[in-house]
């Protein structure tokens, strides 16, 4: 009996071990430290299995470089990574894996540093 | 008094392991026979064929005591076979359960809006559409990098081609 109980207590915590949360830096601009400032407009929604989140930024050129300063963080992590820029943009893009599941995250600003976009985008399973 | 000579001949147990064998013997004569067959070492195919039945080991040479069989000696390494077979499945059944249930989506019907502009709140029918709006506008942007990329690879490879005709 005391052997059966080890044996399960492994089996269930080698089983949770395996499925853990991404903890991206980008993540942490949505623990609710913008949602009283102006000019920051955020967006969390769950829909069809998609766990979608945004952060518009309008003038503040603070909280834009702390989106860039997160996005710079987990682009250490990212199976994939893109960095483009047109005359009047710039945009990075990336791609990082987590429970077998691929969350996509972007970052678009402007020239003056003051504006930007930040979006974190995946399926559920990607974020438990 | 004189004690009364049992000792028996071999003919004479042969005799009783057939009326044995043959179910003539009563109750009291079985265990009296079991008794002389586990303290003599006489030995012939009826006698031996009378010891197994009786679950007793064939006599050695040395006319030692037959001892009793023991016919569950192996059922203690069976059973612990068994419990640990019963233990593993029990466990990998309980582990695919947990598996199953960690990976498969629950409540994915549910829909939740959460937006915040300007330092206030929105209500339910704002914030769903101010969700909607990011989702959009993060979809384009995905789509609009990927054009950006597919004209700087193809540019990339004109100028692979350009340098490769020239040499």
């Amino acid at each position: 009996m005391k052997r059966f109980l080890l044996t399960l207590f492994i089996s269930i915590s080698a089983v949770l071990a395996f499925a853990k949360p991404p903890h991206l830096a980008s993540e942490e601009l949505f623990k609710g430290q913008y949602e009283q400032t102006k000019g920051v407009k955020t967006s969390i929604a769950k829909t069809r299995g998609q766990y979608h989140r945004g952060l518009t930024v309008t003038g503040n050129a603070a909280v834009v470089k702390k989106m860039v300063e997160a996005i710079n963080k987990d682009a250490r992590r990212a199976d994939y990574y893109s960095d483009n820029s047109d005359e009047k943009e710039h945009y990075t893009v990336m791609r990082i894996n987590n429970n077998g599941r691929t969350i996509q995250v972007g970052l678009q600003r402007d020239a003056s540093g003051k504006n930007g976009y930040l979006f974190i985008v995946g399926p559920e399973e990607a974020f438990k | 008094m004189k004690e009364q000579d049992t000792t028996l001949t071999l003919k004479e147990i042969e005799l009783l392991c057939s009326q044995y064998l043959n179910c003539r013997l009563s109750v009291l004569e079985e265990a009296e026979l079991e008794y002389v067959l586990g303290t003599v070492a006489y030995t012939s195919p009826i006698i031996d064929d009378t010891r197994l039945l009786m679950g007793l080991a064939t006599a050695s040479a040395s006319k030692q005591p037959a001892a009793r069989l023991q016919p569950a000696e192996s059922k203690p390494k069976r059973s612990w076979k068994m419990r640990y077979l019963l233990e593993g499945a029990a466990a990998l059944t309980l582990l695919l359960g947990v598996g199953f249930s960690l990976t498969t989506p629950h409540n994915s019907e549910e829909e939740v809006y959460i937006a915040y502009s300007d330092g206030k709140k929105l209500d339910a029918t704002q914030s769903r559409l101010q969700a909607e709006e990011d989702m959009k506008r993060a979809e384009e942007m995905m789509a609009y990098v990927s054009n950006l990329e597919a004209r700087e690879q193809q540019k990339i490879t004109k100028l692979i081609n350009l340098t490769q005709s020239q040499q």
